[in-house]
């Protein structure tokens, strides 16, 4: 078609264009939260740096919680552990799709990334032995958020510019 | 005539309802914020999304957008129609998120953002007709033609919610145009 | 043509900040002595002084790449902030970079952000942030909370005073003479420090890390493998010190009259060497575990020591 073909019906086609959409999900409980702290200029923790802080904040307290809470019970800990993984595995696929378009600003990242992951088993295989060790709970949860951290650390500085 | 003024009674009815929300809002009243936050959060995310195309983004930008309203609903004079005022707000604001997430990366290795992919757009639902291409186009052009074919700025406020020369929003528009010729024509 | 000339001819004209960049600069603005500066600038050499007027003045060249600067005060709040283009060519040999030197009143908080550029900063009592990607820091005299932040650049410290963080990827951290409460994180970068702070921690996965210690109330470590050093001057009552590494080598030295509860565990095959006392490693009945635990001369701190594979040496200094 030619220019004025052309014109006639993207000026068409952008008057059919829907004005409204509606958002995957209900994101009204996190606005509601925003405005209702004292301090109402608070942003939203939105960007998945703050996001995974949270999560990887939240390791260290629910598996020391757990540990607090099931001293006795062998195959609840196991469970939760379990569930842990579970959690960090997909937080951390999420963050590699996020950013494997993105550049890295260190070309040794995924080097080390394996290092950790050499711990992350390390530590999984001691706790089958020991489940209830405290001490190795906390390393692994330390080796979750380290692994977190690394890769939010090479595509993202903390510090994003205005 | 009595369609006529039915339409012009309900469209008085809402600006109405508008009008006391409003000042309910000013004072304060999370509910009232609530049911404004109903009203209009689809036409600000239509908007979102079609700037930002990406879902993720377009979600934030638009808890963003209604964080700031509830701040500076204070600033709103009457004057203009509020959803008028609702989307020069959001447009700038997403505008700011999207420079906050794409700017510091672009600077050390120099690309521009694409648009989305084809296997996004055809996973993101929602996406029909115009839709389908105008968020495939990279960045700068899709913004620039959302901003002046869809919502109807000028080149010129353009330019300075860009932050860029008028002749750039201009080259951006027809490379936004040329684009979207192409991929409408392969289609068909 | 000239590279600059080509820069002016490109540079779009609905600039909003209008301060055509000539590259050279030299202002000042007055400001509150104890408000906040936040300085922005990709590439090239920052210098920052604290002093003891109510102003800060910058001085010396700008990027030849930048389309503009800002340069402004408002409130408590100043900015000095080098705009570069959204893509720029990033070879520092072929174009001139920023050279600044910044003074700044000693007692305003400061806050840089660079990619590339080296920052040299010193003599300040507000504490401090400092986030660069590739760029250096050189950081002296400094007190109040202070947080510096780097992915790939060294940052070389000396005589901080406060609640200090250093958080490196790759970059090299030597640290001297620092005093408060100091806490390391490094993926693959090493750290040295000697400091007075009572209160350390570090977290690493691969650097060597050489402590040089005070006097200790705490001390936390948690590495992956690496080497660690850790040298103990002495001990505050109820000190604490708490180890884990999967896989590193860690020599601790404790002071002669250290007096404390040890509680060391090495998990898979690790090796616990005792040179402090006479007391036995014990392998554990079943499975890979060793232990060994003990008291000394009145227990009255607490060492905690986990490995899973790695060497742990305990000694006197």
């Amino acid at each position: 078609m030619n220019n004025k073909e052309f014109d006639s019906y993207i000026d068409n086609a952008v008057s059919q264009l829907p004005s409204e959409m509606s958002p995957g999900k209900d994101l009204w409980p996190g606005i509601e939260k925003a405005i209702s702290q004292p301090h109402s200029e608070v942003p939203i923790k939105h960007s998945n740096w703050h996001r995974y802080s949270a999560l990887a904040a939240c390791f260290c307290l629910c598996l020391l919680g757990f540990q607090l809470f099931n001293q006795q019970q062998g195959p609840n800990l196991e469970q939760s552990l379990n569930n842990m993984n579970a959690v960090f595995q997909q937080e951390k696929q999420a963050l590699l799709v996020q950013y494997q378009s993105q550049p890295a600003v260190t070309d040794n990242w995924r080097s080390q990334l394996a290092d950790l992951e050499q711990a992350e088993d390390a530590l999984k295989a001691a706790l089958e032995n020991e489940p209830e060790n405290a001490a190795l709970l906390r390393m692994l949860s330390q080796v979750y958020q380290q692994q977190l951290d690394l890769i939010n650390k090479v595509h993202q500085p903390s510090w994003q510019r205005i | 005539m009595l369609i006529e003024a039915e339409q012009k009674f309900a469209s008085k009815q809402s600006a109405d309802e508008e009008r006391v929300l409003l000042a309910k809002i000013q004072q304060g009243d999370r509910q009232a914020f609530a049911r404004l936050y109903q009203l209009h959060h689809r036409r600000v995310y239509a908007l979102c999304l079609r700037l930002t195309a990406n879902e993720a983004l377009a979600q934030e930008a638009m808890q963003e957008v209604f964080v700031q309203v509830w701040q500076k609903v204070s600033s709103f004079d009457g004057k203009a129609k509020f959803s008028t005022w609702l989307h020069t707000v959001s447009a700038n604001i997403t505008i700011s998120y999207l420079r906050k997430q794409t700017n510091w990366l672009q600077k050390v290795v120099s690309i521009e953002t694409a648009g989305m992919d084809e296997q996004s757009v055809q996973q993101c639902e929602g996406l029909n007709g115009l839709d389908k291409h105008i968020v495939r186009l990279p960045e700068k052009a899709r913004m620039v033609f959302v901003l002046f074919a869809v919502e109807g700025y000028r080149h010129e406020e353009i330019a300075s919610m860009l932050n860029m020369a008028v002749g750039s929003s201009k080259a951006q528009y027809h490379r936004a145009r040329t684009l979207l010729k192409e991929w409408i024509t392969d289609e068909q | 043509m000239k590279l600059s000339k080509l820069c002016i001819a490109i540079l779009p004209l609905a600039m909003m900040a209008s301060q055509l960049v000539a590259g050279e600069i030299d202002k000042t603005l007055d400001v509150s002595k104890t408000g906040k500066v936040f300085i922005e600038n990709d590439q090239g050499h920052v210098t920052i002084r604290g002093w003891d007027k109510a102003q800060v003045q910058v001085k010396g060249f700008i990027d030849e790449r930048a389309l503009d600067y800002r340069f402004e005060t408002r409130g408590n709040r100043t900015e000095f902030i080098v705009d570069m283009p959204s893509r720029y060519n990033n070879d520092g040999n072929r174009y001139k970079e920023s050279k600044l030197e910044i003074f700044v009143p000693s007692s305003s908080f400061t806050q840089l952000e660079s990619v590339n550029a080296d920052t040299d900063i010193r003599g300040l009592t507000a504490g401090v942030k400092l986030e660069t990607v590739n760029g250096d820091i050189y950081i002296s005299d400094i007190e109040g909370k202070i947080n510096l932040e780097s992915v790939n650049g060294d940052i070389d410290s000396v005589n901080l005073n406060g609640q200090i963080k250093i958080d490196t990827v790759n970059g090299d951290v030597d640290d001297q003479d620092s005093q408060g409460e100091i806490r390391f994180e490094a993926v693959n970068g090493n750290l040295k420090t000697n400091t007075r702070a009572d209160d350390v921690r570090v977290e690493a996965v691969n650097g060597d890390i050489d402590l040089n210690l005070d006097t200790l109330s705490n001390l936390d470590i948690s590495t992956v493998g690496g080497e660690v050093e850790v040298d103990m001057k002495a001990m505050n009552q109820d000190a604490r010190i708490q180890v884990k590494t999967v896989s590193g080598d860690v020599t601790l030295k404790f002071p002669t009259d250290v007096s404390a509860e040890f509680e060391i565990a090495s998990h898979a095959g690790g090796r616990i060497k005792n040179s402090l006392t006479a007391n036995k490693v014990k392998k554990a009945k079943y499975g890979p575990s060793s232990s060994l635990e003990f008291a000394i001369n009145g227990a009255d701190g607490e060492v905690e020591v986990d490995t899973i594979s790695g060497r742990i040496v305990i000694k006197k200094r």
